[in-house]
């Protein structure tokens, strides 16, 4: 429609938006509320959130493996239909 | 809840924003459990329904790396910690139904080696003689530098599977996607193994002898 804005700047407020979105993901947004940090800030926190949830994933399944060895000489299929049911 | 104030306060439009619309497009967020894209791809993985949706599939891939079917069998080693995170990365890329480039990736790279190892998200990938050279001289400087953007950006793209070579905007989004999915299967994992410890104690308090022959509570 307008094409006098350029390209870029439509990107632009595209790039704004997404960064803000990306920005009430972060756990920071929760404690610095309404809190304007530079985009490089803001991406290396996201780089750091998003390698503390891997961790958090790491951690999780190496709990799981384990609690599934010990599962296989209990009863399986009860948790199993238990956990579906909840 | 301010509903006209669309996105000045972005961390309390954080949970309603699956109720009301950060736009202030009507119509559009009716249904909190639908995929609506226009609030964000990323509150779809916010509501209860996927996280069910996304633990049954972890359970079923989890099956299926125990050894399918061996429930009173010793099939043990088959469910190391690697085969897990595999599988429950895969069950998360299934449950993204292949709508975003993470998702693709990580049922591609898991379709072409079925190594548990194979799975290059967290992993930087063969170093580029280009990149290496950037890493040694640009490794700190991206850390000084606050112009650093691009090297952000390169940073973001190499831990997010298969958004490389992304431009800017369709990273960013991609990142959101994949951060509110991984708080879901962290959510989601936690919870089954809450579930599974909770199961295990219950039954081996039923059971006194943790042998083989079941006894179901």
């Amino acid at each position: 429609m307008s094409s006098r804005r350029s390209r870029a700047s439509v990107s632009e407020e595209e790039i704004n938006e997404l960064i803000s979105r990306l920005q009430t993901l972060l756990p920071s947004a929760r404690r610095r509320v309404g809190r304007e940090a530079s985009t490089t800030k803001l991406l290396k926190e996201t780089c750091s959130y998003i390698k503390s949830l891997h961790r958090e994933v790491d951690n999780l399944s190496d709990r799981l493996s384990d609690l599934m060895a010990t599962m296989d000489h209990n009863s399986p299929g009860a948790e199993i239909i238990r956990s579906l049911l909840r | 809840m301010p509903s006209s104030s669309s996105s000045s306060s972005s961390s309390a439009d954080d949970e309603g924003a699956r109720g009301k619309c950060k736009r202030g497009s009507p119509g559009a967020c009716a249904s909190a459990s639908g995929g609506d894209y226009h609030q964000g791809p990323s509150s779809k993985w916010r509501t209860p329904r996927a996280q069910q949706a996304y633990s049954s599939k972890l359970l079923q891939a989890l099956r299926l790396v125990r050894g399918g079917g061996g429930t009173g069998t010793l099939i043990t080693c088959s469910a190391s910690a690697p085969a897990v995170r595999d599988a429950a990365y895969r069950a998360l890329a299934v449950a993204a139904r292949g709508r975003s480039h993470w998702s693709r990736a990580i049922l591609a790279s898991s379709r072409r080696c079925r190594a548990p190892h194979c799975l290059r998200a967290r992993r930087p990938p063969p170093p580029r003689p280009r990149q290496r050279q950037q890493q040694q001289q640009g490794g700190e400087t991206e850390e000084r530098r606050p112009g650093g953007l691009a090297g952000r950006a390169k940073v973001l793209g190499r831990l997010v599977p298969g958004c490389r070579s992304l431009s800017l905007p369709a990273l960013l989004a991609e990142v959101s996607d994949y951060i509110a999915a991984l708080e879901m299967q962290v959510r989601a994992m936690g919870q089954l193994t809450h579930d599974l410890a909770a199961s295990a104690s219950a039954s081996s308090s039923s059971a006194p002898t943790a042998a083989p022959s079941i006894a179901p509570p």
